[in-house]
């Protein structure tokens, strides 16, 4: 039950009437809430269910640990259990075969026997999600910026709540869990925004990402060799464009799926391609993500406070896991590295030629398409399903062969209209949101008919699952 | 519920509202927002739950059973019953239609030649584990008799044509003709039906070429190369397709500015054919073959309105291209190369997005005036994919299906009466869902329905080829075994070459069972009745393979497949290989033969020799094993040099045998063996009334040996019959004893005493007989006197050897007239029936060369490989192909003794302790 679905429209729309009915009680609601995210989940795959439940009791257990006594040593050791044990599900579920798969092949010169069977293990949906948002708030009570008086349940609802549960955003606790005793409440205006939240998520999703990557990627990413360089090069750039209206797309359905309950969510995307620098991409991009790597791996380490080769190594560590946090593979991994060692590039360069602090509209223009051209190359790793298949691609995409018959009009239309909505002012987003607010409430419904009828016309009939629920 | 989230909550029951009320409403389905929900397909309640439920808690599966995705096990079972029930409810002509079993004789394979068929049982292999089946096309009825019983059926027009190609009785190229959607326009699945197609019954030419490739990118597929950049294209897909101007070929490429041009390889084409349109306007095309400015035709129209139009040019034997240069405003849709020769010419056109609905898109004037030119005798359709996509979108109906793809066939039937057609249903896809689940795509099996019934009523015949790909749910299993893109909709190649494989098989028992045979015996391949007619050597060889030193001794007589050497020097080297090389074995006497060159043995004479053969003689008299005999005068000398250039170091003990003749007045014969003299043997004994056969027996170390006979001066003339070499170490001797030209007969009338003694000296363990081609070729055969002479000559030489015997069929012995059409040799049918005859009265094992060359018109096909397998005389091998036959004659041999061994492993072994 994708988010994109129409399951889960009316699943929301169930829940939400039960919702406020009782939004006034507090078990009731809290119920409703987290009776509708376990049925959501189970209906992927209930099984995880009780990993993340037993997960959930080590972790309330340590919390409350914490709470009760005052060593710092004890405070320490169990925030260490709570990590090490997150740590340990991801490392158990996500990485086991990976670690396998490296141990066969690097031990295999000196003949050392290494199991050779695959290890079979479902990867829970939302795992990676789930231990970021689980360590975050064991660490957030051991740094004192959460409380600890949360009830199981409120940790549990706030580990499962299902606008975001399969793909995040990572939530800190101070914007989930904290509110869940505040009695919610919800204006007529923030419901229309968030109603339109949705179907912008909708229309970024279903029209935009999807066309993109049944229309070319798809097929380009799919076999490579039958198609032109510049082909690949265009689907290169789609795939950047589709990955990220796909998420953001997404991110926009949890936002605002999470608003209907009177929630809000940080923003997850600002606008990304629109970067000057690759520091700037990141302070843009999965925003949750990358604010978590750095609250709670790069300050750790040391951050920017450290000698300038630590920094840089505080920098490639931070990628390359981060890289790895995508996906059980080395190529993620070399993706990560490759952003590592352009971060450090430009780091180095803010070092001995010093950080402009305005720049010209020359230099503005340069970066972005530096940044950009970056982005688009290094998505090719990110996408293709393994390193030689990378390559292929690559080498197909710098054999000079040109054409670009096979690129179908509407994928033209619909690069257009994403490099468009992606540069537009924000103000003519803004202008139309309030727009949407400010119709009365049938002509409101007469909108979202009309919109869910141009999805229907315009989207590709092979929807496709969110690109980061493989994450 | 609270004021404040009300408003967002009446939104939310409005929008629902809403969007039920218009999906439920009679509006266009274009207008509503969840077309499924449309009151006329059943109950709304079902709809809704499955609307709103996940399809995990309607107890739907909405993946294939794991058993058929699980990559380690094997494809999900399908049972004959589904299947058959398909093939019945289809195909009123019973017998005829149905699923073939799988990996039986008579799936279609028998005449393709060893690489392809290398390549076609890897994807039967492929075939066994996806699922996939034979299925049978369904012939249908084009033309009822008065009392409503079939009298031609749907493909009869191509399975004639391929007839006639068969018998060598046309003079035209069978041409088919094959419109399609994208699975076409990658030309994969074409690409294997061709390639078999003008492998079993020649090439006709490459066919119909587009000006320019539809893609700048793929597979460059049917179509010249343009010079030039500034063609305009057009395509019946495109939105503003090519009204009324373009024919079933689809793509009009036109001119208007600077010239244009483009180029073709012409690979052997001897005619080229222009397709365009006449148009009023000036416009003119220059042929140029190699450069060379050719034929100029002006496109201009004489009609006020364009028409399609033709411009024939015969082109020069060992041209390699043909350019084209339009200049003006021209319209240009393609070019035929054909080899003017009778063959398959297979045209393809596949366009993107192409469905039944484009295909009408073409003016129909200029559709029927095309196809009518191009003569094809088959049309195949194979569209339905986009119908079925479009179905799933709701942009069509299955109503409008049904009627666009009657008007489709409706629209080739007219255009070609004479010729056959074949409608294909389109292949299982899938799709993801809205909740990402990988399903199979609707429709593929209800499109397929429509067209099995538009083409029964047609008069077309029809290929289930969902059903040939394992049915629905097929996709989802070939994209998991990486024969499926990830579009979940396009096969990749090897997917692409399964399907071609498929209906290739199919179209080939299709032609099978409508096909008279042109001789009417009954051809088996393989080795018949090596149990027990091969029991003892096979035991030998056992023994041998065991550990056992023996020697295996296999004697082969015969013509000049035997004369030949390649192939008996081929069979020995690969049992040498397995049993060990007991040595060259028998050289007749004769002089200098290239043909020796290869198993490294030279014969030299000096002086008056004489080679006399025993076909060219009266009946009787003594003859060496191969029926010849060299007739030396005094101070003539003959050697023969076995083993040359054999490696140094190897020093077996041998035995090198002289066979001569003592003849009363005939001089004493002087031997050295590699250089030194060695005694005179005792004179024969007085007295000497009758020649008889003398054999020396000479020992001898190490591989290579040459033996020089003499005939001194001063006495009378001596007759040397041969040699031979062997080794005493365990292994396999192989003799050669051919003579060109020779018959069973042949053999018959020579000394049997002096024949028996000789070959009995050779002490075989199994005779192989390898006559019948000749008589093949004589005019008014004696089939009875050859069944009894060849019965008796087998079972005299077994007597005197105590060996087992073999027989070998002739080869496709062809012969060609006077108008060079090519025919089977008279008493071919006479000599095949006999032989298997002769094998088992005289208790040989037999195996027909014929057969395992491909059978019918086997020869022709040997002609046609590349490199060629058969000569231009229709009767003999080249060098490859006696080596390929005689690759398929030990595999068949030894798949016989490892048969043999298996069935005796559990007997041996219950008998032990």
């Amino acid at each position: 039950m994708l988010s994109h679905s129409l399951q889960y429209l009316a699943f929301v729309i169930a829940v939400f009437a039960a919702y406020w009915a009782v939004h006034r009680h507090y078990a009731a609601r809290m119920f409703v809430l987290l009776a509708a995210s376990v049925y959501f989940y189970a209906v992927f795959t209930p099984f995880p269910l009780l990993i993340f439940l037993a997960g959930v009791t080590v972790d309330h257990l340590l919390v409350k640990g914490m709470a009760r006594t005052d060593s710092p040593g004890t405070r320490k050791l169990f925030v260490v259990l709570s990590i090490v044990s997150n740590l340990g599900l991801l490392a158990g579920f996500k990485y086991l075969e990976l670690l396998r798969k490296t141990a066969v092949s690097l031990l295999a010169p000196w003949h050392i026997d290494v199991r050779a069977e695959p290890f079979h293990l479902l990867l829970p949906v939302g795992l990676s999600f789930y231990v970021f948002q689980a360590i975050s708030y064991t660490v957030d009570v051991y740094r004192g910026k959460a409380s600890a008086e949360h009830s199981f349940f409120e940790h549990l609802l706030y580990m499962l709540f299902f606008p975001r549960v399969v793909s995040g955003p990572i939530v800190r606790a101070s914007e989930l869990m904290a509110h869940f005793r505040e009695e919610p409440t919800l204006s007529p205006d923030d419901g229309a925004r968030a109603l339109f939240r949705v179907a912008v998520g909708l229309v970024k999703k279903l029209i935009i990402a999807d066309v993109l990557g049944s229309g070319i990627v798809d097929p380009v990413f799919g076999s490579p060799h039958a198609y032109s360089s510049a082909e690949c090069a265009v689907a290169a750039v789609a795939y950047t464009l589709e990955l990220y209206y796909d998420f953001s797309g997404y991110s926009d359905i949890a936002m605002g799926v999470a608003a209907l309950f009177g929630f809000r969510f940080p923003e997850n995307f600002a606008r990304p391609y629109l970067a000057k620098n690759l520091f700037e991409f990141w302070n843009r991009w999965h925003m949750s993500l990358s604010s978590w790597l750095r609250d709670y791996l790069y300050i750790p380490l040391g951050g920017n406070r450290r000698s300038k080769p630590r920094v840089c190594f505080n920098l490639m560590m931070v990628m390359v896991l981060g890289g790895l946090w995508h996906g059980a593979d080395w190529r993620f991994a070399v993706w990560g590295g490759v952003h590592g060692v352009a971060l450090c590039a430009v780091r180095c360069w803010w070092w001995f030629r010093g950080k402009t602090s305005e720049p010209g509209p020359v230099r503005v223009a340069l970066g972005m398409l530096a940044t950009f051209t970056l982005v688009v190359l290094t998505r090719v790793v990110f996408r293709a399903p393994d390193m030689t298949h990378a390559a292929e691609f690559y080498a197909r995409m710098l054999a000079g062969v040109p054409g670009l018959a096979n690129v179908a009009p509407l994928v033209w239309g619909m690069i257009a209209v994403a490099v468009a909505a992606h540069a537009l002012p924000l103000k003519l987003y803004e202008l139309s949101a309030e727009l949407f607010v400010r119709m009365p409430v049938p002509v409101r419904a007469v909108a979202l008919v009309l919109l869910g009828l141009g999805i229907r016309h315009l989207s590709t009939m092979e929807t496709r699952p969110y690109v980061y629920l493989q994450f | 519920m609270d004021l404040k989230p009300t408003s967002t909550g009446w939104t939310l029951a409005l929008t629902v509202l809403l969007a039920l009320g218009l999906s439920l409403a009679p509006l266009p389905v274009q207008f509503r927002p969840i077309p499924s929900l449309r009151q006329d397909e059943g109950t709304l309640g079902p709809k809704l739950v499955a609307l709103v439920l996940p399809a995990s808690l309607r107890g739907k599966k909405a993946r294939p059973p794991p058993d058929a995705l699980a990559p380690d096990s094997a494809p999900a079972a399908h049972p004959e019953s589904e299947s058959s029930a398909v093939a019945e409810s289809a195909a009123p002509e019973g017998p005829d239609a149905g699923v073939a079993p799988a990996a039986v004789p008579g799936i279609g394979l028998e005449d393709l030649s060893a690489p392809t068929l290398a390549s076609a049982l890897e994807l039967e292999a492929l075939r066994e584990r996806m699922g996939a089946r034979h299925v049978d096309i369904e012939l249908n009825c084009r033309k009822a008799r008065a009392d409503g019983t079939c009298e031609e059926d749907g493909l009869a027009p191509f399975t004639r044509a391929l007839g006639e190609l068969r018998a060598d009785a046309r003079r035209t190229p069978v041409r088919v003709v094959h419109l399609g959607d994208s699975l076409v326009a990658s030309d994969y699945i074409t690409d294997v039906v061709r390639e078999r197609l003008q492998e079993r019954f020649g090439s006709g030419g490459r066919g119909f070429l587009y000006i320019h490739r539809l893609a700048q990118a793929g597979r460059a597929t049917r179509a010249g190369t343009a010079s030039t950049e500034g063609w305009k294209m057009e395509r019946l897909v495109d939105t503003n397709w090519p009204k009324d101007r373009v024919g079933w070929t689809g793509v009009a490429f036109s001119t208007s500015g600077p010239a244009q041009g483009t180029r073709y390889a012409l690979d052997g084409a001897r005619v080229a054919e222009l397709y365009f349109l006449t148009q009023p306007a000036n416009g003119a095309v220059q042929f140029a073959v190699d450069g060379k400015p050719a034929q100029r035709i002006q496109t201009r129209a004489i009609a006020s309105k364009p028409e399609a139009a033709f411009a024939r040019l015969t082109l020069p034997e060992g041209a390699k291209t043909l350019s084209l240069l339009a200049s003006g405003k021209t319209e240009l849709h393609g070019v035929t190369l054909e080899t003017g020769a009778p063959g398959i010419v297979y045209d393809t056109v596949g366009l993107l997005g192409g469905m039944a609905e484009v295909y009408l898109r073409a003016q129909p004037a200029a559709f029927r005036a095309q196809l009518r030119h191009r003569k094809p005798s088959l049309v195949v359709l194979m569209v339905g994919g986009n119908e079925a996509f479009f179905l799933s979108r709701e942009r069509t109906t299955l109503d409008e299906v049904r009627t666009q793809m009657t008007a489709l066939v409706a629209r080739v039937r007219e255009a070609t009466p004479e010729a056959a057609c074949l409608v294909l249903s389109p292949i299982d896809a899938g799709v993801r869902t809205m909740s990402g689940e990988l399903v199979t795509r609707r429709h593929s099996a209800e499109v397929g329905q429509i067209f099995r019934e538009v083409a029964r009523e047609g008069g077309c015949a029809f290929y289930d080829t969902l059903a040939a790909m394992g049915g629905e749910g097929s996709a989802l299993r070939w994209l998991e075994a990486g024969l499926l893109l990830e579009d979940l909709v396009h096969p990749r190649v090897r997917g692409s070459n399964l399907l071609g494989h498929l209906l290739d098989l199919a179209l080939q028992r299709a032609f099978a069972r409508r096909h008279a045979p042109l001789v009417n015996v009954e051809d088996d391949p393989g080795l018949q009745n090596a149990d027990p007619s091969l029991a003892g050597t096979f035991a030998k060889l056992h023994r041998r393979e065991s550990g056992e030193a023996l020697r295996v001794g296999i004697a082969q007589l015969g013509a000049s497949h035997t004369a030949a050497h390649i192939f008996t020097d081929a069979v020995r080297e690969a049992l040498a290989k397995r049993f060990g090389d007991a040595g060259r074995g028998f050289i007749s006497a004769g002089k200098a033969s290239p043909r020796l060159d290869a198993g490294h043995v030279v014969r030299a004479m000096t002086g008056p020799w004489t080679v006399e053969d025993a076909k060219e003689s009266p009946p009787g008299g003594i003859w060496g094993l191969s029926g010849t005999r060299a007739v030396g005068a005094p101070g003539a000398s003959l050697s023969i040099q076995f083993c040359k250039d054999c490696p140094a170091g190897d020093a077996p003990a041998g035995r090198l045998d002289v066979y001569a003749v003592d003849q009363p007045g005939a001089g004493a014969l002087e031997v050295t063996v590699d250089g030194e003299p060695v005694p005179a043997e005792a004179p024969p004994p007085e007295p000497l009334t009758a020649p008889t056969v003398r054999i020396r027996s000479f020992p001898v170390t190490g591989l290579g040996h040459t033996v020089r006979v003499s005939v001194p001066e001063g006495g009378g003339s001596a007759t040397v019959l041969g040699a031979a070499l062997e080794y005493e170490r365990p292994g396999i001797v192989y003799d050669a004893m051919g003579l060109p030209g020779a018959t069973a007969f042949t053999a018959k009338a020579m000394d049997a005493t002096a024949l028996d003694t000789q070959l009995a000296a050779r002490r075989p363990d199994l005779l192989v007989y390898w006559y019948g081609t000749n008589e093949a070729g004589e005019e008014g055969l004696d089939a009875a006197a050859l069944h009894q002479d060849y019965t008796a000559l087998v079972s005299r030489m077994r007597r005197a050897t105590g060996a087992e015997c073999l027989i070998i069929g002739p080869t496709d012995r062809l012969r060609q007239d006077a108008t060079g059409r090519w025919t089977e040799a008279p008493s071919l049918a006479k000599v095949l029936a006999t032989l298997p005859q002769v094998a088992k009265d005289a208790g040989c094992a037999y195996w027909s060369a014929r057969a395992a060359m491909g059978g019918e018109r086997a020869m022709q096909r040997w002609q046609r490989q590349e490199p060629p397998l058969g000569l231009t005389d229709g009767v003999h091998l080249t060098q490859t192909g006696y080596e390929r036959l005689a690759a398929a004659f030990v595999k068949d041999l030894m798949s016989a003794y490892d048969a043999t061994n298996k069935k005796a492993e559990p007997t041996a072994r219950a008998g032990g302790p």
